[in-house]
């Protein structure tokens, strides 16, 4: 039951923060355009807003709360975010090996050497088709 | 007698481009790849589509259109065999035959099931895309009349229809579609070139670039979602004993089946927001009321697996029609098609079908191509699929991401980009995690621009007067439809009273 209403307090909260900041769009004076920028933000900003009282009124949380497991969430993340500030200093072949092979053991995989060479082999061909087939660039990085 | 003609003009067109054989090539790319995404829980068409659309970027868009029809149509056949295998389905709209078809399997009827489900798929895929190729041209013809106004009523009406038929909570439901609608005002103002919700951010500037919003909200969501849950771990396919084929009782009892799950999966089809899952459920409902033994359902009907697949399968070829012929999306696959549309610069509907009737006819072509390559992969070589199972889900999984993400950098070489994808993915988890559904987002992203422009378009027309949505019949009938689509709660409450049989 609190879990629903605070559910329904981030959303209210998610939906006035968007309808304030749609009231701040500001309409080009003298405009022939009839409709502003501003009216169709404001429209779904109030529409957001009634609908996070519905929710809140309405449901409640999902029942299968225990089977999220936080900590594997939070590290594939964290493992994401890594992949995402060194692919284009590292380059994409040795951080996407790495990131393929990480993320799997994190969600549960423990064959090591398996994995490794199944991320490298997807790796490695991934890259010849984009760059070979394609010609899209990839980031380079420390090694090409 | 001209209309005639013309149709045969219209599919030589279409087969010289289906028949090509770089298109022929990729068709078969996309059948292979929609099938197997199609038994892999958890992977669906939609996904697919968007992580492959900046690969297909610089392609000729007919060959990207004919490989992303042949995503679509494997798809539906390949979510079946995971559910008569493993009892999960591949995909939402094989709920329905996991009851049964598993049934069967557990009987040792396994070769019958996937049998049913794959010959059922061929007749509803192929009569599905003769109305296709039948309707979308008598539909064109009728919305060279629309104006602004009835763009902006059927847009209203596809997005309600959607919260309407949902299986989730409807309030949830809406927010999900006002949410969508949201993210889609980001950026750019094109009317008056006004930034609006880019909070001085550059990156923000060009709006939400659809591949983004797709490739964030259904792969880097549902990877995080399954860091989760890890629901998938450990499915272990019973291996299929006996020939996949059917005895001529079965043959019997499937016929009608077929016919009747074709019919109502095609014109659900068509019903924006319907598509797929809503017309397997309908089917199995419709056959456990045909049918003379209800009690056998759940206990290894065969019609309860001939409809449901049929009914699935015709339902992709419907979905197609709306989206073709006015450039109306009802269903997440068809919204992800449409932003490929957008990507190459075309707008589906009237003028598409006069201007590049090659992509048009030689997608529809390709799709009967399609049909035939899929009953061959479905029925002889099912065993390969099968094995498919047994591929490491946390590796799937990590490639997925991986890949996902990489796509996205190369639409502009930013790494911009690929954080947007990580913020939505980090949204889509928290979506999923409270029960709020993620295809009206997605819709809602992708039509809500359009949305907008085409109800301030009406206005400019009307000089500001608001009464041109219930003055001309036509904006006022579908309005109305809409309007009905919200409030008549008639039919979740009987596709509930038919989903309480599990």
């Amino acid at each position: 039951m609190t879990q629903g209403r605070s559910l329904a307090v981030a959303l209210v909260v998610l939906s006035a923060g968007y309808l304030v900041a749609a009231f701040q769009i500001s309409e080009p004076a003298g405009q022939y355009a009839t409709i502003g920028p501003r009216a169709f933000p404001i429209a779904i900003g109030i529409g957001l807003l009634a609908c996070a009282v519905w929710v809140g009124l309405t449901s409640s949380a999902r029942r299968d709360l225990s089977s999220i497991d936080w900590r594997v969430v939070a590290m594939s993340a964290l493992a994401f975010l890594v992949y995402l500030v060194l692919l284009e200093p590292v380059g994409y072949l040795l951080t996407t090996v790495v990131f393929i092979a990480t993320e799997s053991r994190l969600l549960g995989s423990r064959a090591w050497v398996r994995d490794l060479i199944v991320s490298v082999i997807m790796t490695a061909s991934v890259y010849t088709v984009f760059t070979l087939l394609l010609g899209i660039r990839l980031p380079v990085g420390l090694i090409g | 007698m001209g209309a005639l003609t013309q149709l045969g003009d219209n599919l030589a067109v279409g087969f010289g481009a289906a028949l090509a054989p770089l298109n022929l090539l990729l068709g078969m790319v996309g059948v292979t790849l929609g099938t197997a995404i199609g038994v892999l829980p958890g992977i669906g068409p939609a996904l697919t589509i968007s992580m492959l659309l900046p690969l297909t970027f610089g392609m000729d868009p007919v060959g990207a259109f004919i490989m992303f029809g042949g995503i679509y149509y494997g798809a539906m056949y390949g979510g079946s065999t995971t559910s008569i295998l493993v009892k999960m389905p591949g995909e939402a709209s094989s709920v329905m035959t996991a009851l049964d078809g598993f049934a069967m399997t557990a009987k040792g009827r396994a070769g019958a099931a996937l049998a049913t489900a794959a010959i059922g798929s061929f007749i509803a895929g192929t009569f599905a895309t003769v109305m296709l190729m039948l309707m979308a041209p008598v539909l064109v013809e009728f919305a060279l009349g629309f104006g602004p106004t009835e763009y902006f009523a059927l847009m209203v009406l596809a997005l309600t229809a959607l919260g309407g038929l949902s299986s989730e909570s409807r309030a949830k439901t809406a927010f999900a579609t006002l949410l969508g609608l949201a993210l889609g005002t980001m950026g750019i103002d094109v009317q008056t070139g006004q930034a609006r919700f880019t909070f001085g951010v550059q990156g923000l500037l060009g709006g939400m670039n659809v591949v983004v919003v797709t490739v964030g909200l259904f792969a880097v969501g549902e990877v995080f979602w399954y860091a989760a849950t890890r629901r998938t771990a450990g499915a272990t396919p019973v291996p299929v004993r006996g020939p996949v084929r059917l005895t001529r009782d079965e043959w019997r009892r499937s016929f009608p089946a077929w016919i009747r799950g074709t019919v109502i999966g095609f014109f659900t089809g068509i019903l924006p927001g319907a598509g797929a899952t809503v017309a397997s459920f309908l089917s199995y409902g419709a056959e456990r009321r045909f049918s003379k033994a209800p009690e056998e359902f759940g206990e290894g009907a065969i019609e309860g697996v001939a409809g449901p697949e049929a009914a699935n399968n015709a339902s992709a070829g419907g979905s197609l029609v709306p989206l073709l012929a006015l450039g109306i999306p009802g269903s997440g696959t068809t919204a992800v098609m449409l932003a490929a549309f957008q990507m190459y610069g075309l707008q589906p509907g009237p003028l598409l079908f006069s201007q590049d009737s090659e992509l048009v006819w030689g997608l529809i072509a390709s799709l009967y191509v399609s049909n035939g390559l899929l009953l061959v992969l479905n029925l002889p070589l099912i065993g390969v699929w099968v094995r498919l199972l047994q591929v490491p889900r946390p590796l799937l999984f990590g490639a997925v991401l991986a890949f996902s993400t990489l796509g996205v950098y190369t639409l502009n070489n930013n790494i911009f980009d690929v954080a947007m994808v990580y913020v939505l993915g980090v949204l889509a988890f928290f979506m999923r995690r409270y029960g709020f559904p993620i295809a009206p987002t997605i819709l809602a992203v992708v039509l809500g621009p359009l949305l907008e422009q085409q109800f301030r378009r009406a206005m400019a027309i009307s000089g500001g007067d608001p009464t041109v949505f219930v003055t001309r019949p036509l904006t006022a009938a579908i309005l109305v439809g809409a309007v009905a689509a919200v409030s008549a709660p008639a039919l979740t409450r009987y596709l509930a009273r038919h989903r309480a049989v599990d």
